[in-house]
């Protein structure tokens, strides 16, 4: 039963899902349902895709709506740091 | 002295095993093979290779391996032994039995990559996954020790990072193999989390083998299309479930 509404799911993301747009690099990653539970928002349909919601800034202040956008984080590039032996200490 | 050690992790009969060394010796030759075995204590006993190390560790032998956060902490500290009494070895190529070499150079090539990064890991689709959708992550954020270990484990300014990559082929500098075999785990870790992650908090530099992550899949079968994998540049493929020895990589 679970299968069968999953697939189903899958295929009203197919069908109406909303582009999802990374607004780091400006593509599309996707497309995705959402839908409102329990007072959480659900997505259906980015389980390939690792993506980071936030909401948006605002250059104009609005009071009755904000926007949540999406972005991904670049592939790891740190560098070695095994020459700091001892954990970082913040600014105090 | 080769400075070069493959480990083939498996839990196959013996049989299986044997014919497999020899076909790694033969075709992907350079590297001394050290069989890390998760099966059982008898089969282990009557292998026959020149190398190997029993792995007991319960949460290697997992059945659901995501939701049982299954480790392969017990193979990194049974190899780490080994590697004590073998300081010549300086550079590890661990893999899991199903994934299968296509090129006879590969540990070179992996070297090379290693190099060219200024890498101390390379791994097959590694991501940064702190702060997103992805499940593993989001799993283990549910543990309330989980930012907390890594943040009294990290060498970094940022203790947060979380990184994945699939498991099942990695390559290692001996100091970073042997430093995340000696981090203790306060929080149990997904394999696909803890092997970079670890490495990554530790100060290590750990670097996606980009080009070949598409050959190297989580699930599937992929052993009917090897040569036209080959062809398309792989330098290993993942998961072969059903090898024959009677493939050649060259």
């Amino acid at each position: 039963m679970k299968t069968v509404l999953r697939q189903f799911l899958k295929g009203l993301v197919f069908v109406f899902g909303a582009r999802i747009v990374d607004q780091r690099t400006g593509k599309v990653i996707g497309k995705a349902l959402f839908i409102a539970w329990r007072g959480r928002l659900r997505v259906i349909g980015l389980e390939e895709r690792r993506v980071i919601p936030k909401f948006e800034s605002q250059e104009r202040l609005t009071y009755w709506q904000q926007s949540i956008s999406f972005s991904t984080h670049p592939e790891p590039d740190f560098p070695n740091e095994r020459a700091a032996n001892d954990h970082f200490d913040p600014p105090a | 002295m080769s400075e070069r050690l493959t480990i083939i992790l498996t839990h196959q009969p013996e049989p299986a095993v044997e014919t497999m060394v020899r076909w790694w010796k033969e075709n992907a030759p350079g590297p001394e093979i050290l069989v890390a075995y998760g099966g059982s204590r008898e089969r282990f006993d009557r292998l026959g290779v020149p190398y190997k190390v029993y792995v007991d560790d319960s949460r290697l032998r997992t059945r659901d391996h995501q939701r049982e956060r299954q480790s392969f902490a017990g193979v990194f500290m049974a190899v780490n032994e080994w590697l004590s009494g073998h300081p010549e070895f300086q550079f590890i190529h661990l893999t899991e039995f199903d994934c299968i070499p296509l090129c006879p150079d590969l540990f070179g090539r992996l070297e090379g990559r290693l190099t060219e990064e200024k890498a101390d890991v390379l791994g097959c689709r590694l991501e940064r996954v702190d702060g997103t959708n992805h499940p593993h992550y989001l799993y283990h954020q549910s543990h309330p020790e989980f930012e907390s270990f890594l943040g009294k484990l990290s060498v970094r300014r940022d203790p947060r990072v979380v990184l994945a990559m699939l498991a099942c082929v990695s390559f290692w500098r001996r100091e970073a193999f042997s430093a995340v075999a000696g981090a203790e785990e306060n929080s149990p870790l997904y394999v696909e989390i803890a092997l970079p992650t670890l490495a990554h908090h530790l100060g290590f530099r750990v670097r996606n083998l980009s080009d070949q992550s598409q050959f190297v899949q989580p699930v599937g079968d992929l052993g009917d299309r090897l040569e036209t994998l080959r062809d398309q540049g792989a330098w290993m493929v993942h998961p072969v479930k059903e090898f024959s020895g009677k493939l050649t990589t060259s």
